[in-house]
Parts: C-alpha cells; sequence; structure tokens
C-alpha cells in the first residue's frame, strides 16, 4: 500500500515531466514558396489536423504546430507541383493506440485554383475554397470540404465525410463513417458498407448511391436523361423528390416495404414472393430513378412534405399494424 | 503510379481498353504492387462471374454429374444424396466453413485450397458452392491475405470496424446466396449477389490500398 501511495505521485511527476519535455519539443512551422495559379500541390500527414484554405495569393504557405514525434516536415517542389510531407518515424506503431505526441497541426493556404491532394491517417482534413480538384483520403479522421471545387474524390474508413460543395462531380467511399454531400451538383458517386449516405443536390444528371447496411436518403432534383440508382441491402432507402419531377421510377425490394406517396400502391410479384415492385413514370424521359434493396425498407416522398431533413424514416412493415 | 490512380485504370486494363502509355504504367505498377495485383485478380474473376451469370442456375445438378463421372458410377437418386452427407460431414468441419464464414482480420487467413473445379456442396440448408462461387472466395482470400499483411498499418479499432463491415457484407451475401438457390432463377437475386460481391471486394481493394499508400 505504502509502495503504491508512492509511487502515484511520482509517475503523475514523470508523466507531466515527458508532457512538458514533449511541448516543448513542439515546432512552430511558418513555411512558404511561389505557386503556379492552377499548380497541384500534395499533402501527407498522419496525424493531427489538417486545413486547407484557397486563397487570391501566389504562393503556398505553411503554418502551424509540428508534432513532437514528427521527424521533419519536407515541403518542396516547384511553381508547378508541391508537396508537403510531415515525416513520422518508421518505429511508430499502432500497438500503443496513442498518436498524441504525433498530432501535427496544419493550415495550407494555396492558390484557390490549384489541385489538392490529401492523405493521412488519423488527421481530420478541412478543405475550403479551393476550386481546382481536390482529392483526399484518410482512415480514421474526419473529412471535410467546401466551396466550388471543380470535382471531389473523397476516400475513407471510419470518419465522418461531409462535402457542401456546389462540386460538379463527387465520389466518395467510405467504410463504416456516415457520407453527407450538400449541393451535388451534376454526378455524385457514393459507397459504404454500414455507413449512412445523406444526399442533397439540384439538377443532378447522375447519382449512384450504394451501400449495404447503411441507410441512404437522396433529396434532390434531376434533369436530362442520366439516372439515380441506389443500391441496399438491409438499410433503408429514402428519396425525396419535388412534386413535378419528371422521371421513370423503378423501385423494388425482397423482403422490404415499400412506401410511396407519389400516387400508385406497390404491387408484390406472387411468381417470385417476396417481392414487392413500384413502377410508374411521371413524364415521357428516358431519366430512371431506380431503387432496389433486399431487405431495407423504400419510402418515396415529395419535396415540402413530412419532417424536412428527416433521418430516413422505416416504412412499417406489413402485419405490424 | 500510385494506388489510387490505379483504382480508375484497373476496369479498363482488365477490358483491354486501356491505351499505351498508360496500359505500360499500369502493368509496370501492378509488378511492384502485390495489393493492386490482387484487386486486378479480384475485377478477372467477377467479371468473369458476370459473364457466367445467365448459366447459373443449378450449381448442385454440376457437382453431382462431376463427382459421379470422376467415380465412374451410375447416376441414381441415392448415391448424390450419400455422397453429399459424406463430403458435408467433411467439409462443415473445417473446408465449408473456412472458405465462406467471415475470418477475423486479427489472425492470418486461413490457408484454404480453394477447389478449382466443379462445386462444394455444404451442409444442410445452406446452398452449394459453384464455379462463379469459388472464383469470388478465391479473389477473396486473396485480398484477405493482402490485408492481414498490411494489418500493422491500422489501429486495433479500425480493423475491429473493418472487421464488422466484412461481416456485414459475407451475412448479406449469405443471405442472398440461399435466396437465390431457392429461387434459382431471378435474375435480380443473381445481379444483386454479384454487385454484393463486388462491393466486398471493392471494400478489401480499399482498404489494403489505403493500407499501401500509408505506408509509403
Amino acid at each position: 500500500m505504502k509502495t503504491k501511495t508512492l509511487t502515484r505521485p511520482l509517475a503523475a511527476l514523470l508523466t507531466l515531466a515527458m508532457g512538458a519535455g514533449a511541448a516543448a519539443a513542439q515546432v512552430q512551422i511558418d513555411k512558404r514558396r511561389p505557386a503556379s495559379p492552377a499548380g497541384q500541390v500534395r499533402i501527407d500527414d498522419s496525424f493531427g489536423s489538417i486545413k486547407v484554405i484557397g486563397t487570391d495569393g501566389k504562393e503556398v504557405a505553411v503554418s502551424g504546430r509540428l508534432a513532437a514525434g514528427a521527424e521533419g516536415l519536407e515541403f518542396d517542389g516547384d511553381r508547378q507541383e508541391i508537396s508537403i510531407d510531415v515525416r513520422t518515424p518508421e518505429a511508430w506503431s499502432y500497438g500503443s493506440e496513442d498518436d498524441t505526441d504525433y498530432r501535427s497541426d496544419l493550415e495550407v493556404r494555396v492558390p484557390k485554383g490549384s489541385s489538392i491532394e490529401v492523405r493521412s491517417l488519423n488527421a481530420s482534413i478541412t478543405i475550403t475554397g479551393v476550386d481546382g480538384t481536390v482529392n483526399a483520403e484518410t482512415v480514421n479522421g474526419n473529412i471535410s470540404i467546401s466551396g466550388n471545387p471543380k470535382s471531389a474524390q473523397v476516400n475513407g474508413v471510419t470518419g465522418k465525410i461531409e462535402i457542401s460543395a456546389a462540386s460538379a462531380e463527387m465520389q466518395v467511399e467510405n467504410v463504416s463513417g456516415p457520407v453527407i454531400l450538400k449541393g451535388a451538383a451534376r454526378g455524385a458517386e457514393v459507397t459504404t458498407t454500414s455507413g449512412s449516405i445523406d444526399v442533397a443536390g439540384r439538377d443532378l444528371e447522375r447519382v449512384e448511391l450504394k451501400s449495404t447496411a447503411g441507410d441512404i436518403r437522396f433529396e434532390g432534383s434531376f434533369k436530362g436523361d442520366g439516372g439515380v440508382s441506389i443500391e441496399n441491402f438491409s438499410g433503408n432507402v429514402q428519396l425525396v423528390v419535388p412534386a413535378e419531377a419528371a422521371a421513370r421510377f423503378k423501385l423494388s425490394t425482397f423482403s422490404g416495404v415499400i412506401d410511396s406517396a407519389m400516387g400508385l400502391k406497390p404491387t408484390r410479384n406472387a411468381r417470385r414472393s417476396p417481392y414487392m415492385e413500384l413502377r410508374f413514370s411521371t413524364a415521357e424521359t428516358d431519366f430512371d430513378v431506380s431503387v432496389e434493396t433486399y431487405s431495407g425498407n423504400i419510402s418515396l416522398r415529395k419535396m415540402g412534405e413530412g419532417k424536412p431533413g428527416a433521418a430516413v424514416a422505416p416504412a412499417k412493415k406489413e402485419g405490424t399494424e | 503510379m500510385r494506388c489510387d490512380a490505379m483504382r480508375a485504370l484497373l476496369d479498363e486494363h482488365v477490358d483491354g481498353t486501356l491505351e499505351p502509355p498508360a496500359s505500360v504504367e499500369v502493368e509496370s505498377h501492378l509488378a511492384s504492387c502485390p495489393g493492386c495485383r490482387a484487386g486486378e485478380r479480384a475485377i478477372r474473376s467477377l467479371k468473369e462471374s458476370a459473364a457466367a451469370l445467365p448459366e447459373a442456375t443449378d450449381p448442385r445438378r454440376d457437382l453431382w454429374e462431376g463427382i459421379a463421372t470422376r467415380l465412374g458410377g451410375r447416376k441414381s437418386f441415392l448415391r448424390p444424396a450419400l455422397i453429399a452427407a459424406s463430403m458435408a460431414a467433411v467439409l462443415a468441419g473445417a473446408g465449408y466453413m473456412a472458405l465462406i464464414a467471415p475470418r477475423n482480420l486479427s489472425a492470418p487467413p486461413a490457408a484454404v485450397a480453394v477447389p478449382a473445379t466443379a462445386a462444394v456442396p455444404s451442409p444442410s440448408s445452406i446452398p452449394a458452392l459453384n464455379g462463379a462461387d469459388l472464383a469470388f472466395l478465391e479473389a477473396r482470400q486473396e485480398l484477405r491475405t493482402a490485408l492481414y499483411e498490411r494489418k500493422k498499418t491500422f489501429s486495433p479499432e479500425t480493423l475491429r470496424q473493418v472487421d464488422q463491415n466484412l461481416r456485414i457484407i459475407e451475412n448479406a451475401i449469405e443471405e442472398i446466396r440461399t435466396a437465390v438457390a431457392r429461387d434459382p432463377g431471378n435474375r435480380k437475386l443473381q445481379k444483386m449477389l454479384i454487385s454484393t460481391r463486388q462491393r466486398e471486394v471493392a471494400l478489401l481493394r480499399h482498404v489494403t490500398q489505403t493500407a499501401d499508400l500509408q505506408s509509403r
């Protein structure tokens, strides 16, 4: 008992001393290089946070704090192609699951026309005001993109991905983290396994949303002769479209339920039971809206009806009333 | 060429529609990247499965005919049942479950010899595996091995989540396979099965390639 009483404060002091040492070893960064208005900027930083801001300037500027455990910051390249790389020691392992000493916080200012590529493991990534293409990849960190990037390609595993941008093309792949796209403008392609998908946009020409167990919500208008294609296994799907939406709707589920506010009632296919289907056209059009699930429920709503922005409302299973 | 750039090109590469110099770059990358090589093989297997879709109706019949031919015996009502019972007894112990069961990434993938031909019977009510199933399982095993080799890139919590999500897809695949066995002519179900398998392969590729990117 006595030993414990003595060792606890000692251990606390040691921890404090180590923490102070680490804090003392942190390095403030302030570096810059001239850059082309539409060049490429690559950022690699595994831990902490990365914030990229598009500006009217003609340089790439890196500021922030380099972690005590980082081996250094490489800031190289020419005006067309610049790379920023926070070096993590090779000996680092996930065994301890503690990345505290390796967390660097970077703020990177780039010409707004730049194309951005950001790669991380745990860091949260925020990108704002960039007009070029954006490519971001992280494992556990969250990713947030806003502004008007030409296109956005984002890959994650467990983190939340949120894009609030009028980007022409968005391509997102996540595993268990949720995906939220607001302002999708032309095409959007999202895949998850169990993460939920929430997509909202206007005048969309091509949308492809796929999940296995994550709920999917799509709210938007469309145009042209493309289509909206949604596939899910056990997750629910909610579709919210303008009352005057011109499309050919094809909704089908094997053991889920279809609940439609668009006038028609779904039918059960006796030959392939259990199999519920709803097909109808609202106009002479080549735009297809197709939803397929195995056991997930499908709900079709008109904009302005029901709770706006509500999460997927599961339709009632038959026989539950 | 980086792994993420490969993602966009692998389909075209497998289709043979990729023009040089991109095709040369892809070949060169594949020669040095096991993760992308496994991905390429997985795409080839899936495309072959998809091409074989209309024929994928009754896997059991192929199996019994193949076994009967190999045994040189006459077909009878009882013989397939007996063979099925004995093979199921053996496979239920290790082989079948090792083939289909979700495995934890914290343990090395079991060294399962995936049969190259015909189908594999399964215990009781679980549908037998046909050629397309086996091609997929082989691809999945390769990717799982590749991912296992890279598991140190991820935290135990991340691995747990990836495991959990692989299990979600694998359970979905088994559920759809069972539905296909009950309704073998249902093309919607068959398409859903292929699509769900593609999703598992895509998930394994995605996580494996993410690991490769992180370790560079």
